[in-house]
């Protein structure tokens, strides 16, 4: 895995979004939890927060090693933000801004997420 | 724990906002030790290794360990281990617990491997889980010309007695058939040492970051006695321990040290002895193969999968050769 597959990761903002791709039906994605899709190239975590209703996609790449893991990360909140945990080294990461919130690597690429008729779209801009 | 046992439960009812990865394993452990569930009914608050029943390795990829009690394996067992590691191009390696790991399985092939385990008659060895790992031993008097008495039969016994128990961290156990302490059973959270007139029973050491030998608890005692007096031990440490504390640390923080313990498990100081008894025996008796469970159930067995969306497989998982088999590639 390298620098390259990185790089094709970028956040998209809700108000840039050209494409909604239909990933999957709400049932796919475990309660409270997340999976992993597969759009064009890329891999997209999409994590369900059951108890509130609400759904956040980001890349499935962890910049820490490069290992393509994020979807099978605990998710959970930190001062009303919403988070994973990399499965491998718990590095946290916010998934609203990407940033990395208990360390200093680079913030990783965050995607809108829209529910319809009990399926999961996610944002993207190409 | 007001006979609550659900997460998304809990935190209505006692706490706040949505949990975290500290928060939610913790509980995920509390409630496996008082009601002995598998870690597949509430996936998602399970800590990584529990999530998949596996545990997850440098290039996200999981490793496989059945259950070998006390490390006796029949040469059928190993060529079933052998033909499908092969089959499924697995990195094998022999473990410090005296079982076979094998590496590198993708997400998607754990199902389909414990099911060939599984089929040769092996059940999950719970290496991914905060539960009884092994249960090492030396030959004892079965071969070896020192031994005093049967330490693999104790071994296995034992190991079938804990398994599956889920605890504060994982425990581990050690038999040796004489002195001579081929087991290193005193480095284990509790070990029995076959000497004239019966067992030695200790509990409370370790291996690890921190290494400690185990404090005798009990000298001479036949094996049903070592036995209940484990019992007690391991019912007492899981019901009183911090999450994540093994039993070492616990034992160092107990006021009143091995003396107060040996008063509660063999005095029963604390009039619960009895207690402890029933709740350890309902903990064995509820044993279930947590893979066996996985495997035959297809919402479970659903949850195998690298994406949602396709049925294509997580091609950024690359291996190179090490000695005639395979390692995860170097980190970019
Ligand atoms: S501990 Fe004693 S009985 Fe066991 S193998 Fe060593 S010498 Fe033999
Ligand atoms: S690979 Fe994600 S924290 Fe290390």
């Amino acid at each position: 895995m390298s620098l390259s597959v990185l790089n094709t990761y970028e956040s998209v903002a809700a108000s840039d979004v050209t494409v909604w791709f239909k990933a999957a039906p709400i049932s796919k994605f475990p309660k409270n939890g997340g999976a992993c899709i597969k759009y064009k190239d890329k891999q997209i975590a999409v994590f369900n927060f059951t108890r509130e209703g609400k759904w956040y996609a980001c890349q499935n790449l962890c910049p820490h090693k490069m290992e393509m893991v994020l979807s099978r990360g605990m998710i959970g909140e930190e001062n009303m933000e919403p988070k994973v945990a990399c499965p491998l080294h718990k590095n946290t990461f916010s998934l609203k801004t990407g940033e990395n919130l208990n360390g200093s690597l680079d913030a990783i690429a965050t995607y809108p997420v829209k529910i319809e008729s009990d399926f999961v779209y996610v944002g993207f801009s190409e | 724990m007001k006979g609550i046992t659900d997460y998304d439960t809990l935190l209505d009812e006692v706490g706040t906002g949505n949990g975290c990865e500290v928060c939610k394993p913790a509980v995920a452990a509390i409630f496996a030790s008082l009601y002995n569930e598998t870690a597949n009914r509430q996936e998602t608050i399970q800590d990584t290794n529990d999530r998949y029943l596996a545990n997850i390795q440098r290039n996200g990829t999981y490793s496989v360990v059945p259950r070998v009690a006390g490390g006796e394996i029949t040469p059928k067992q190993l060529m079933a281990i052998g033909r499908i590691a092969q089959k499924y191009d697995l990195y094998t390696k022999i473990t410090g617990g005296q079982r076979i790991d094998m590496f590198g399985a993708k997400l998607h092939e754990l199902p389909p491997i414990w099911e060939e385990l599984i089929a040769e008659g092996f059940e999950t060895g719970q290496a991914y889980g905060k539960s009884l790992r092994t249960v090492k031993s030396c030959v004892g008097s079965t071969w070896c010309r020192y031994g005093m008495d049967e330490s693999v039969s104790f071994a296995v016994e034992i190991e079938h007695r804990y398994k599956g128990i889920r605890s504060p961290h994982k425990f581990k156990g050690g038999v040796s058939g004489c002195i001579r302490e081929c087991a290193e059973a005193r480095g284990k959270d509790f070990g029995f040492i076959a000497v004239e007139g019966g067992w030695n029973v200790y509990v409370g050491g370790n291996g690890g970051a921190t290494p400690k030998h185990a404090l005798l608890l009990a000298e001479k005692v036949d094996k049903e006695t070592a036995i209940k007096y484990v019992d007690r031990f391991i019912m007492f440490y899981i019901k009183t321990a911090q999450p994540l504390q093994r039993t070492a640390p616990w034992l160092e923080k107990l006021e009143g040290g091995i003396t107060y313990l040996q008063n509660v498990v063999i005095n029963d100081s604390l009039g619960i002895a009895k207690q402890l008894d029933y709740e350890m025996q309902a903990l064995v008796d509820s044993y279930v193969c947590e893979w066996k469970e996985a495997v035959e159930t297809p919402e479970i067995r659903e949850r195998y999968t690298h994406f949602v969306n396709s049925e294509e497989t997580d091609n950024n998982i690359e291996f190179v050769s090490l000695r005639d088999q395979k390692m995860p590639k170097e980190w970019a």
